[in-house]
């Protein structure tokens, strides 16, 4: 019998006239693993929500959800604390209480568990996550990758038959993420806790899912293994983008008679593939005429790179050393970095790299204690505040809701231009540069993450600055407003601003950025075209440049993969 | 820091911090203020080192200089006027008095002090749980949101200054009107992840009764056995009060108890009883000796 049932759902929000869910109907086993996918808004969220009545939203439902037989609506909230574990996307909001181990009894403490039992539940807990180590810590000392392993053992700790994730590892690096997910994987298999896990990352999740559902505008377009939902999407060029990267290079280069092998999904099924369509495609070139090797694709962007690079750098810090207090540690250690016009500089590099402190250096909000920053060649901190932030360098720090303070769109925006006495067309201009019409006056706080940053970056642009600094702006967009998003910094840089990056996102980074800086330990270790510094590593890199090792050297995007495949 | 008294069951803990912190305030016998401050003293310089010289000299003597000298300032009462200082009396028993109360608070502070060191909000949180486990909930919440709070008050500020917003350097106008739009995003923040906070512990069964708390503290034998002695101690100055043994007056007249020897068996098991810290770190620094000594 199938644990969750969810027969002929839908479901309206007051005063919307679109309903949010339209006609679901899916069963989930006991022990499944279920990915649901889709992109922003296409109802994921309320779905999950529906299977927990906690937190359910309120609206007109019709249609049944039912949990091990019984409508779901009918279990009483101990059962359901018990039964339905449920966590979100934010890992710092989700935690409630100031210790580590508070936080890891809160449900058996609601629960009212005896003494003991909550012992044992809470010490097996915190031994299955490896919390030990920091049982007794304050929260506040946990990075963002325990916080939502904490907030993930904390529910487990309740024993639920079933586990629901809203986007949980998007606050979360790739390290940390995949950290994230072999947990989930190891509930599953050796708890046998039934998942269901909606999530953007999908690369982490296709080898671990047994079904894929496949949501968009409130239905489910498809639900089934990971093969056959990949096998549907690649149809479709607009969907495709959340693909994982080994799917895509198999369903972009694929022959007719390779159509019957399973579609491959991590990097060694990967790699497995390449070396079998290599193999067949000089068999098949052999046969015809011998051919001279083409040239490397990469060498004329690199001349292009070079002469780019002859110009003077905007802001130039060379051997930056940064500490916040007198006997705190070195966080950066002779740091050196240069940032032309029209460049996009992308930031790569573990947490505690120094990768947001260089930045916050560099843009003269922080002050080193040795080394120098050249603004245009003068010291930056000769300019003073008000000549350079906002004319000179914007920005952006990693949680965009911080830049705002007023209560729409439009009054923020407003705000620079009046304190700036700038003409007021300059609303408009930069509402269109950065296609904000439609979210002009809405709140912050009610606008997508996607939007919000798109909002933040106008407010930066109102100024026109020369650089900006983006830290983490990729950070829980999805597939498919990254490519929207990689559009737009494209156009300004071609218009001649400088952008800085701080991501995670190495596929996004290897996409789009002109220059790319690893950072480690307080410092640049590797710098240049992400070409340059994406091929020669091994394991830091894209999972195309880790698909390709050896057989392709050089190409870093899956897109790269597919022209030179294509080409042999 | 690393304290024998730290490991100890924290009601056992509370309890000797409640007989340590009432004592001077009900019985102001200088002898036994002199004990109480001599034993706090004592184990204020094994808790913290010479950092017990930064409590001293700024809170514990600045209180007691100030009650010492304030007192027979403003009360004139007591017999014995000593001299007039601008048609006021100065009496022997207003100074007596102000010294016994400078005496009082010094102890008060400095008890203080370790129980600072001593109580993390683990503990009080522990004992809240104990009795009322819907408050300790809430400070426990609380502990958590003051700093998240603060530190996203700071970042709001780097964001305005990051955007070209920030006022530094502007008029106090501009600062105070910059100070109040952080605030107010503060709140709009506060109040928006909230929501999250709410879910996330409803979701976990936040509501339900009877809540319980989970005990991060065992009562072991030698709980039991400290909270034997404290008894002890306790009950021997419940008698000695009792029998009258330690009361004192101080107005009209100056009057304490004669150091008899049933006086002076008191003030030593007074003093037994407010070192047991300073005597547990003493054993477990000698056993320690042993064990290395044997190595």
């Amino acid at each position: 019998m199938a644990l969750v049932e969810i027969k002929d759902l839908t479901f309206t929000y007051p005063e919307a006239d679109k309903a949010a869910l339209l006609n679901i109907d899916l069963s989930v086993s006991e022990g499944e693993f279920v990915l649901i996918a889709g992109p922003s808004g296409c109802g994921k969220s309320t779905l999950l929500r529906m299977l927990k009545p906690a937190l359910s939203s309120f609206g007109s439902v019709s249609g049944a959800v039912l949990f091990g037989g019984e409508p779901v609506e009918a279990l009483d909230l101990r059962r359901q604390t018990s039964e339905i574990g449920f966590v979100m996307q934010d890992p710092e909001m989700q935690i409630a209480t100031d210790k580590v181990w508070h936080e890891l009894a809160f449900g058996l403490e609601s629960l009212g568990v005896d003494q003991s039992t909550m012992r044992v539940r809470v010490a097996e807990m915190a031994n299955f996550f490896g919390i030990q180590k920091w049982f007794h810590s304050p929260v506040s000392e946990l990075s963002g990758g325990q916080k939502q392993l904490l907030c993930l053992a904390s529910v487990m700790v309740m024993q639920p038959r079933l586990l629901i994730l809203d986007e949980p590892t998007s606050q979360l690096d790739p390290i940390a993420a995949a950290d994230f997910f072999d947990t989930l994987k190891r509930i599953n298999s050796e708890l046998g806790t039934t998942v269901m896990i909606t999530e953007h990352r999908v690369e982490g999740l296709f080898p671990i899912a047994d079904k894929v559902v496949f949501m968009r505008n409130g239905g489910i377009l498809h639900s089934g293994t990971p093969e056959s939902c990949a096998e549907l999407l690649s149809r479709d060029p607009a969907l495709s983008a959340v693909l994982p990267t080994a799917m895509t290079v198999y369903y972009e280069t694929r022959t007719e008679s390779m159509k019957d092998l399973p579609a491959p999904i991590t990097v060694r099924d990967g790699r497995a593939y390449l070396k079998r369509i290599l193999e067949e495609k000089t068999a098949a070139a052999k046969k015809a005429l011998p051919q001279a090797a083409a040239p490397s694709p990469a060498r004329p962007r690199e001349k292009a790179q070079k002469s780019k690079r002859s110009e003077k750098p905007v802001i130039s810090m060379r051997d930056v050393w940064f500490r916040y207090e007198r006997n705190s540690d070195d966080i950066l250690k002779g740091a050196s970095l240069e940032i032309n016009a029209g460049e996009l500089t992308c930031i790569i590099g573990g947490n505690g790299a120094g990768k947001t402190t260089a930045v916050m250096t560099a843009s003269g909000m922080l002050k080193p204690y040795r080394g120098r920053v050249l603004l245009d060649g003068k010291p930056i901190d000769k300019y003073s505040d008000g000549e350079l932030f906002g004319r000179r360098v914007g920005v952006l720090l990693q949680n965009p809701i911080l830049s705002f303070v007023h209560d729409s769109v439009r009054e923020e925006l407003e705000a620079v231009i009046k304190k700036n006495k700038l003409d007021k067309s300059r609303l408009d201009e930069i509402a269109e540069l950065m296609e904000l019409s439609g979210i002009l006056e809405s709140n912050p706080y009610d606008i997508s993450g996607g939007e919000l940053q798109r909002a933040a970056i106008a407010k930066l642009l109102v100024l026109e600055p020369r650089i900006l600094f983006l830290d983490e702006a990729t950070k829980g967009m999805d597939a498919f407003f990254k490519v929207k998003f990689g559009a737009l910094l494209r156009k300004l840089t071609a218009q001649g601003t400088a952008i800085v990056l701080i991501s995670h996102d190495i596929e996004f980074c290897a996409e789009y950025a002109d220059r790319l800086a690893m950072f480690f330990d307080g410092g640049i270790i590797a710098e240049g075209t992400p070409k340059e510094v994406l091929s020669g590593n091994n394991f830091y890199t894209t999972v195309a440049a880790r698909i390709g090792r050896g057989m392709m050297d050089g190409a870093v995007t899956a897109g790269e993969l597919i022209e030179r495949i294509n080409r042999k | 820091m690393r304290d024998a008294f730290d490991t100890v069951n924290p009601i056992v803990a509370f309890v000797f911090f409640a007989f340590a912190l009432i004592m001077p305030m009900l019985v102001m016998h200088p002898v036994l203020l002199g004990i109480s401050l001599a034993c706090a003293l004592a184990w204020l310089f094994i808790l913290r080192g010479k950092r017990a010289w930064g409590y001293i000299l700024k809170f514990a003597l600045p209180v007691m200089l100030l009650t010492a000298v304030m007192n027979p300032l403003f009360n004139h009462a007591g017999v014995t006027i000593l001299f007039y200082l601008r048609h006021n009396p100065i009496t022997l028993e207003s100074i007596v008095y102000g010294v016994a109360s400078a005496g009082m608070l010094a102890s008060v502070v400095l008890w203080f002090a370790c129980f600072n060191a001593i109580f993390t909000s683990d503990k009080i949180v522990y004992l809240l749980g104990r009795f009322a486990p819907s408050l300790s909930l809430v400070l426990s919440m609380a502990l958590r949101f003051v700093p998240l709070f603060s530190h996203q008050a700071k970042r709001i500020a780097q964001a305005q200054r990051g955007a070209g917003m920030g006022t530094r350097g502007g008029s106090i106008l501009a600062r105070a009107r910059n100070g109040l739009s952080i605030l107010s995003s503060l709140i709009t923040w506060a109040l928006e992840s909230s929501v999250t906070t709410a879910d996330s512990m409803r979701s976990r069964g936040y509501g339900l009764h009877p809540r319980r708390s989970f005990a991060n503290y065992r009562f072991d034998g030698r709980d039991a056995l400290v909270g034997g002695l404290l008894a002890l101690g306790m009950l021997c100055t419940a008698l000695a009060s009792y029998f009258k043994l330690i009361g004192i007056r101080f107005f009209p007249s100056y009057k304490a108890n004669e150091a008899t020897p049933l006086f002076i068996a008191f003030c030593v098991i007074y003093a037994l009883t407010l070192l047991i810290p300073v005597m547990m770190n003493s054993i477990e620094a000698y056993r320690w000796h042993l064990l290395r000594s044997r190595i």
